[in-house]
């Protein structure tokens, strides 16, 4: 294992990969089709040759959001972890969102695009009223719960949760 | 609901699910914990709560993951766009700001989950930055053909 080798997946863990060759810059991207794909103010992507890119567990659903290429994620849970262009010299690259990576705390961006469409309240985030998680709710709902997602790190065997209503 | 007027519509990015929100959402939030990380596959969720009886799916409807006892994420089978959060047994549906047709119409208040927030997305200023036509160039977007919903 060198130290290119990343893991990881979905929510779910329905998703999984490995990496093992050094992953491009981190960009953070603000544009609107970005914002709609994941259901968030911007994506965080990277991106790497598919020669140091395969899935390990699950192959994702896609989605052409543009002429340009599709969005790949989770059908289980729907975890948007990858993009892949359809044509012309971008097909030897595999993108990857940073946060389906085991280990997010690595993944960090140097750049940011798609500025033309950035969400107004970001740049106010150092300020805003913060809270550890339950805090607010008395009881605790965090520690009270039982966690279903994948771990951040390889499980044999690991089966998604089902959905029970 | 049909012939109530919504305050705000919202959908995912194929357009198969759509919603209306019949009411001004109350403390909307951004969550930075693991969970909500994973499930985005980005540094924080930021959502904005709704009781449920102000709220309905207009069109199509979600698929569910469980993330926990206490987590129900809706989310598109088709495009995956992650639509919505929901604690079972609770009447509040906790939808994704970004998925609305004018997100900028929603601001949250507070932040939660602290314990495993990334800081730099806190300080996103600080970074280096393009428009899409700066950093791809004019005839990118010239070339490009959005099959996003256009609602």
């Amino acid at each position: 294992m060198t130290t290119d080798h990343k893991t990881g997946g979905c929510q779910c863990g329905a998703l999984r990969f490995e990496t093992t060759l050094p992953l491009d810059a981190v960009y953070v991207c603000h544009c609107r089709m970005c914002q709609k794909s994941v259901g968030g103010p911007f994506a965080v992507f990277t991106k790497l040759p598919l020669a140091g890119f395969r899935w390990t567990s699950g192959q994702p659903a896609e989605w052409a959001s543009s002429s340009l290429g599709f969005r790949q994620f989770c059908g289980t849970c729907g975890t948007p972890v990858g993009y892949r262009y359809q044509a012309g010299e971008e097909t030897k690259d595999q993108y990857l969102t940073g946060g389906s990576f085991d280990d997010f705390q690595s993944i960090v961006p140097t750049v940011q695009m798609g500025l033309e469409s950035k969400t107004h309240w970001l740049d106010g985030l150092p300020r805003m009223q913060r809270q550890d998680f339950g805090a607010d709710v008395p009881g605790t709902i965090y520690n009270t719960l039982t966690n279903y997602q994948h771990p951040d790190r390889e499980v044999d065997g690991w089966t998604p949760r089902p959905l029970g209503e | 609901m049909t012939d109530r007027k919504p305050l705000m519509t919202g959908g995912c990015q194929c357009g198969a699910v759509r919603y209306a929100v019949y009411v001004e959402p109350k403390s909307p939030s951004v969550c930075h914990c693991r969970m909500c990380q994973r499930a985005m596959a980005g540094p924080f969720l930021a959502s904005a709560p709704v009781a449920s009886d102000d709220f309905a799916w207009t069109k199509g409807r979600p698929k569910t993951y469980a993330s926990s006892t206490k987590g129900h994420r809706d989310f598109c089978a088709d495009c995956g766009t992650q639509l919505a959060f929901r604690t079972p047994g609770s009447a509040t549906v906790d939808i994704t700001i970004a998925t609305l047709d004018d997100p900028s119409k929603v601001k949250p208040v507070r932040q939660i989950g602290m314990e495993s927030h990334l800081a730099w997305a806190l300080e996103l200023k600080t970074l280096p930055g393009k428009t899409t036509e700066e950093n791809a160039g004019p005839e990118f977007l010239r070339d490009l053909v959005s099959y996003q919903d256009k609602a």
